[in-house]
């Protein structure tokens, strides 16, 4: 097997775990290692990515990252910052921002079903000409099929790369291996996937994503993201060089970059637990785990019932105040 | 007799057609498009409205002259259409976030816009968290910051709207800070695609230590809702004001009156009642 593109998404996918926590001091020494290991695709910010500050999603706490990029990517000039871009979130004021901070690819993010949200985000980001990837987040939600549309869609617009991003944890090997086929079928430009750990399937998912066609995986040092975590970037790396891909990364270094995630914020890794398991399996976004605790909690009902309930009404990533309002509905029940 | 022409068939432009119609002391004497078979004007057309499908032109030459003309076409023409407005001493409702008149909230500044000659009805989002926002301003004044998070159904955001976002981020953020003298104010819109289609949502949230007495800011809240649901039937806190840590929120859910669009359509629904109000009261 060809090595895939490893795409670092540690220091933003690992902002839901430490609820924007990040401080620039350690993105700074993050990135060194990770660059020394190997690593050329690194992407930092916000949880839910540019525009993502705010009191409903959390506020970023150090808003030092900004000069971080910008000295990172001068003093390493093959190095790529990337982004994540969310339409609803991010502004095009936010898109000038990061270019001016030195940000080189760009991540345009929409929920799997409404890629024509990202058309004119991506013509914008053309016009600078930086390296554009379109992502389809929560793709357990619709099938195959409409995701191979979507991602066509993207296509046409612009993207040179397709990622699918499992976000709930929801996915199977299966299902995985049914999505790239799919859109892989239609579409022209190279495919990537990104996984969550929920239902303890983010490794297994992977390798099926990679013995099916995609060629580039969206990874955490220690599987340091959101809910359960995302797929651990060195138990692929240890994987696939075991089975004879080399992929040009340093295993050595890259356990010393998990080592540093598990000394600094040994509070907050990831497990998978029972909670994890219900949001893998009803489809629930793992970004939204201490939401659900703070409104389980504060509402006085149970985390399962707010789960299963927002899995039954379809909710998506960034409608952090259907937790609240869910909790609140399931509360009104209870008195009754 | 009000004499009202609606420049643009789409989804807003039909829904406007039949509150107009349904309103007593109003008359649709244009409905205007530029295709000549749409299913708006052939809606339009089954209303027994006038139709034209020579947009602005066909409005002006046809028929009955306006007092008001409802512009629902799009940013990109309002300026256009404004000019042709002005010329002919035609008062202008602008449906679209161009932004060339001045932004009317009925519970915010309905008095103070009935002598323009241009009305820009600023954004779904806006009507929808503007009444709230308002109401948490008059109970707390030296608030400084406030974010909108709206959520609309996948099925009520026709293709203007997924192609203006950043605008329509923009330019609701500053309505609300322009209109209130707030600060720092945060829009987010989420798009979603549930089956059925969920009624729109808006979140209001602001810091807890803003907050300088929660029972006030509540009533605040209900006296205003009260008021624009008397313009806005379906307007309704569904989750009432209640601080969860650092943050405070408060939801409103905005139900459709059903006319042209469904019942979930709320988002459209508010900003066609807010320009009815206006209409009403020119």
């Amino acid at each position: 097997m060809k090595s895939p593109l490893f795409y670092d998404v540690t220091l933003r996918d690992g902002s839901h775990a430490n609820q924007h926590g990040f401080t620039a001091e350690f993105c700074s020494s993050y990135i060194d290692k990770a660059y020394s290991s190997g690593l050329r695709y690194i992407e930092v910010g916000h949880g839910n990515g540019l525009g993502g500050s705010s009191l409903h999603i959390g506020r970023l706490k150090d808003p030092l990252l900004w000069n971080i990029i910008a000295e990172k990517a001068s003093l390493y000039q093959d190095l790529k910052v990337g982004v994540h871009v969310i339409p609803g979130l991010a502004t095009f004021e936010d898109l000038d921002a990061a270019s001016e901070a030195g940000v080189t690819v760009f991540r345009i993010a929409c929920h799997c079903s409404e890629a024509d949200t990202t058309e004119t985000y991506i013509e914008y980001v053309s016009q600078q000409g930086h390296e554009i990837w379109g992502l389809l987040m929560m793709a357990h939600m619709i099938k195959p099929d409409q995701l191979a549309r979507e991602a066509k869609k993207m296509e046409s617009y612009g993207a040179s790369r397709i990622v699918f991003l499992d976000s709930a944890g929801a996915l199977t090997p299966s299902m995985v291996e049914r999505i790239t086929r799919e859109i892989l079928s239609v579409a022209d430009v190279p495919l990537g996937f990104h996984a969550h750990n929920n239902l303890h399937a983010a490794v297994a998912n992977s390798l099926a994503a990679l013995s099916s066609g995609c060629d580039s995986i969206d990874a955490c040092a220690r599987g340091y993201g959101a809910g359960a975590g995302n797929l651990s970037l060195e138990a692929l790396v240890a994987l696939l060089e075991k089975d004879e891909c080399s992929t040009g990364l340093d295993l050595k270094q890259l356990t010393e970059l998990s080592g540093l995630i598990e000394q600094q914020y040994a509070s907050s890794l990831p497990i998978v637990d029972s909670l994890s398991t219900a949001t893998g399996f009803y489809g629930v976004f793992s970004g939204f785990k201490p939401k659900i605790l703070e409104a389980a909690a504060s509402f006085d009902v149970d985390p399962m019932d707010i789960i299963a309930s927002l899995g039954k009404a379809q909710v998506i990533a960034g409608q952090e105040d259907q937790i609240i309002a869910t909790a609140s509905e399931l509360a009104k029940e209870q008195r009754r | 007799m009000k004499r009202i022409a609606i420049l643009g068939s789409g989804n807003i432009g039909c829904d406007l057609l039949v509150k107009c119609q349904e309103t007593d002391g109003l008359k649709v004497v244009s409905f205007a498009g530029r295709h000549a078979n749409s299913k708006g004007l052939e809606f339009a057309l089954r209303r027994g409205a006038p139709i034209t499908d020579r947009s602005i032109e066909g409005v002006l030459e046809d028929g009955e002259t306006p007092d008001i003309l409802i512009d629902c076409t799009s940013a990109a023409y309002h300026q256009y259409n404004y000019d042709l407005c002005k010329k002919n001493d035609i008062r202008i409702v602008d449906m679209t976030p161009a932004k060339l008149g001045v932004s009317c909230c009925p519970v915010v500044n309905l008095d103070e816009c009935l002598g323009a000659d241009n009305i820009n009805m600023i954004s779904c989002g806006g009507q929808a968290s503007m009444p709230i926002c308002l109401a948490i301003k008059q109970a707390n004044p030296a608030i400084n910051y406030i974010e909108v998070v709206s959520t609309i159904s996948s099925a009520s955001a026709g293709p203007g709207t997924r192609k203006n976002i950043s605008q329509y981020i923009t330019s609701t953020q500053k309505a609300i800070r322009d209109m209130l003298g707030i600060s720092f104010v945060k829009v987010i819109i989420n798009i979603t695609p549930a089956i059925p289609p969920i009624h729109m949502k808006t979140s209001i949230l602001v810091d807890s230590e803003a907050v300088l007495s929660e029972p006030e800011t509540r009533s605040s809240i209900e006296n205003v809702t009260a008021r624009v649901r008397s313009y806005s039937p379906g307007y309704y806190t569904s989750v009432d004001l209640r601080r969860m840590g650092a943050k405070t929120i408060c939801q409103v859910q905005v139900t459709g009156s059903g006319h042209y669009l469904p019942a979930y359509a709320g988002n459209l629904d508010i900003i066609n009642c807010a320009a009815l109000e206006v209409i009403k009261k020119l």
